[in-house]
């Protein structure tokens, strides 16, 4: 693949694929309104379907080494219908880049700064983010290990500090929801924080070992999983009966930590975690909609698209919705069926087409 | 507010298409032009006035009153 | 693209970051805050229309100078502004202070009676909304008026506010009176059956020494005030909900009585299904307590008199929780979590009860388990007076 040379090492992807897992973490809001104090139940059963999704993209992955999913698009389909696919996922990668600033600009604007218009802080954001683009694969997932370091540090100083807050009765009544919430929730769960890991499938040809591909996808998954469900038990157990009333959960449980009239106003950590993290995600986004692209049209090199690109996401986040609430409704409601298109149908229907050719291929090898 | 948008686009012309020309990549040139001339008159409707249809309410509007494939809000 | 240019262009991005990055546009410098140190609402003669006292504190005047004395004037300052509700109050208030109210350090929010007996959910929705209120503070009722708590000078702290915050926080030192958050408050309001409570606070004295004091609970329908808990109940109250965290009990013993002081308490309620379907809700207490002042000789090293001792605790213990149970069937209001408690055994029970839980809740059976333990003595194991040996000996000779 000669539009990106940099190479990455397992360890590297798996902390990269933890990383961009977490990002999501901080915006649980979708999910929890839905399914309430039975969430975790849903985050378990939700992590045990995502497996099926990732199964589906290592066996893509190991049938096609060192190629993206573009370029495995049109090795399975041809020409024509594989760039059809590719065009569609590069506008998949494009609006997930924008709904995540979108988040970021969200909370800033909301929380912080309520009269800054958001597309000041876009671009700034969108800036830094290119800015890591521009710079390649391997910067950027190098420094993936920090932030999961960071933001775990985070998450257990805040966890140590709210167990005076915490109340196990929350959890109680549990299973008392209509059954379709629970398959409602456990979509939610399985599209939206753990099968992203889609876009990976543009950066694992840079993998130095092909043969890490299943390990690095689901330690990855392992150390995401951990998190969110970590989160997930913080909130329910602190806030209780509040927790469908509250925007951002995470926000709020961490606005109530109170140590003796002295350690107050920890909010600064929650922004923190939220910058960094959705920073690592939209970048990983951008960088994938940036080499679709190039891909699609087989095109020499990525790198002059990066700030053009930049702005079609800066101008999306502004479009995409009018105000959070919207988000809300967009994300427990349609979100999950858009994904799962993306990451699901799509994936699916290109393995049985190639286990298809490949078992031809077989026949026709045997026959001749 | 509209020259600080054409210096913005004009900046990004200056930076990416001399490379190009001096390496002589006329296709990725053509891919260049189309994506950096519709993004610049997208952001200019933006910037007069004009709403933009927002493509994901257009997927909302195909999944939900369409195919009414979405889950029910309480 | 030679170096020069792109040092150039190095140059502008970093220039963009800095003018971009200091935050200028939502800047907020600190002189032109004030910074809200308790709110005070209370109802007007118009309806409608709440008056909010909002106490600004005055940062220079905070300061300790040499001579005590000199300044007369305090280091708060009180607006009132009457307006349809607190968020329109406060930003009112800016037609006369010169300075836009913050009140992310607001410890405290003041309800008066007659508007708690209003409903105080309206106005509590605007601190639940803004980004800057936090979650921890404390809700009080004012016996009066709220603006009046608000300008009686305290003698140790500088600023009223910080005052009540402050003496809601020593509620642990008695456990005759309580601390409610708005989070707690507003959690019980979520729930379909607890009632909130908050506690109560008055003016002492005639006009020229005024003080403060805290002086029982106040208990809530809905949002609505309606009754009152005094000291006892409100202790009853805080066994049941496991908040005591220390106090004095006074016992009767054949010597007199002994205060006894609770060092620690772990109380849990759960519900238990009995075989007809109703639900019997158990109590089990165990508290701990410390021998703290004695009247007259009562040997506490006798294993009798220690048992004694813990059995009228217990006792007295015993009969506050059932004041507080009493109290709290007649004003009707779920103040312990009873309905919570019966949701987490059976939910499809419990919603089948909760329309009608005002009439159910008066009918709930209770059992009370109390075990209390003596931990010591203190710091000499016996009271002071002359041996019993010495005085056969003065007497022999």
């Amino acid at each position: 693949m000669e539009l990106e040379k940099g190479k990455i090492s397992a360890t590297h992807l798996i902390f990269s694929i933890g990383c961009f897992i977490q990002g999501s973490t901080l915006l649980s809001a979708f999910v929890i309104s839905v399914t309430k104090q039975d969430t975790w139940f849903v985050v378990l059963t939700g992590f045990i379907i995502s497996m099926g999704t990732i199964g589906i993209y290592i066996a893509l992955a190991k049938m096609h080494p060192h190629k993206t999913i573009i370029q495995m698009f049109e090795a399975i389909f041809g020409t024509f219908i594989g760039k059809i696919f590719s065009i569609l996922y590069i506008f998949y990668f494009l609006s997930l880049a924008g709904l995540n600033s979108r988040d970021v600009g969200n909370f800033v604007v909301g929380y912080i700064m309520p009269e800054t218009p958001i597309i000041a802080l876009l671009i700034m954001f969108v800036f830094i983010c290119s800015w890591a683009v521009r710079s390649g694969i391997e910067t950027m997932v190098s420094y993936s290990f920090l932030f999961v370091v960071i933001s775990y540090i985070v998450i257990i100083f805040i966890f140590l500090l709210l167990i005076g807050e915490m109340n196990f009765n929350n959890f109680f009544p549990a299973f008392t929801l209509p059954a379709i919430k629970y398959v409602q929730g456990t979509h939610i769960v399985a599209a939206i924080p753990f099968s992203e890991i889609v876009v990976f499938l543009m950066i694992v040809p840079c993998l130095d070992n092909q043969k890490k591909v299943a390990e690095s996808f689901l330690a990855g998954l392992l150390i995401g999983g951990i998190t969110l469900l970590a989160v997930i038990i913080r909130d329910i157990a602190t806030l209780g009966n509040m927790i469908s009333f509250v925007t951002l959960p995470s926000y709020e449980t961490v606005k109530l930590i109170d140590i003796a009239h002295i350690i107050t106003r920890m909010e600064v950590l929650y922004a923190i975690e939220l910058l960094v993290l959705q920073f690592f995600k939209v970048s990983i986004l951008y960088y994938a909609t940036v080499l679709g692209i190039a891909q699609v049209f087989n095109l020499r090199s990525y790198k002059p698209y990066i700030l053009t690109v930049g702005i079609i996401i800066i101008s999306l986040s502004i479009v995409v919705f009018d105000s959070p609430m919207e988000n809300a409704f967009w994300g427990s409601t349609v979100a999950p069926v858009y994904s799962s298109i993306f990451q699901l149908l799509f994936p699916g229907v290109a393995l049985i087409t190639s286990l298809i050719r490949y078992i031809f291929k077989g026949i026709k090898v045997g026959q001749s | 507010m509209i020259f600080l948008l054409i210096s913005v686009f004009i900046f990004v012309a200056l930076y990416d298409i001399p490379d190009l020309i001096r390496k002589k990549y006329w296709r990725e040139l053509v891919v260049f032009s189309i994506l950096f001339l519709s993004i610049f008159g997208i952001v200019l409707l933006q910037f007069s006035g004009i709403t933009i249809p927002s493509p994901i309410k257009g997927v909302q509007y195909i999944l939900k009153d369409l195919l009414h494939l979405n889950y029910q809000i309480l | 693209m030679n170096r020069s240019f792109t040092i150039f262009l190095k140059l502008i991005a970093v220039f963009m970051i800095i003018i971009c990055l200091t935050g200028c546009w939502n800047r907020r410098e600190l002189d032109s805050l004030s910074v809200l140190v308790g709110i005070g609402i209370d109802k007007t003669d118009e309806p409608q229309k709440v008056n909010v006292t909002a106490q600004i504190a005055i940062p220079s005047k905070i300061k300790t100078s040499g001579n005590k004395d000199e300044s007369s004037s305090s280091a708060y300052w009180n607006i009132q502004y009457k307006a349809e509700n607190v968020f329109t109050a406060l930003r009112e208030s800016t037609f006369s202070a010169s300075r836009k109210l913050y009140i992310g350090q607001n410890p405290i929010v003041l309800f008066g009676e007659d508007l708690a007996r209003d409903g105080v959910q309206k106005h509590i929705d605007f601190f639940l909304r803004d980004h800057e209120a936090r979650l921890n503070e404390y809700i009080v009722i004012a016996k009066g008026k709220a603006g009046a708590i608000l300008n009686v000078k305290p003698e140790l702290e500088k600023l009223p506010g910080l005052n009540i915050e402050k003496l809601i926080d020593l509620h642990y030192a008695t456990s005759k009176v309580i601390s409610a958050r708005l989070m707690d408050f507003v959690s019980s309001l979520a729930s379909g059956t607890t009632s909130p409570v908050a506690p109560m606070i008055q003016v002492d004295g005639a006009s020229e020494n005024q003080k403060l004091s805290m002086s029982g609970t106040a208990v809530f329908k809905n949002d609505k005030l309606t009754g009152e808990l005094d000291m006892v109940q409100t202790r009853g109250y805080l066994w049941v909900v496991d908040k005591v965290k220390g106090g004095l009990i006074n016992t009767k013993t054949p010597n007199g009585v002994i205060c006894l002081e609770i060092l620690h308490s772990k109380s849990k309620m759960t519900a238990k299904k009995k075989e007809d379907g109703s639900f019997v809700i158990k109590i089990a207490i165990n508290a701990d307590i410390n021998a703290g002042n004695q009247e007259e000789a009562y040997n506490l090293l006798l294993p009798e008199n220690i048992s004694y001792v813990e059995n009228q605790a217990s006792d007295t213990i015993k009969s506050e929780i059932k004041a507080s149970l009493n109290k709290a069937w007649e004003l009707k209001a779920d103040i312990f979590g009873f309905g919570e408690a019966i949701k987490r055994k059976d939910y499809k029970k419990w919603e089948s009860i909760k329309d009608d839980w005002d009439n159910i809740f008066p009918e709930i059976e209770t059992e009370l388990e109390v075990a209390v333990k003596l931990r010591g003595t203190g710091e000499i194991n016996k009271f002071v007076q002359p041996e019993p040996e010495k005085r056969e000996k003065n007497n022999g000779a």
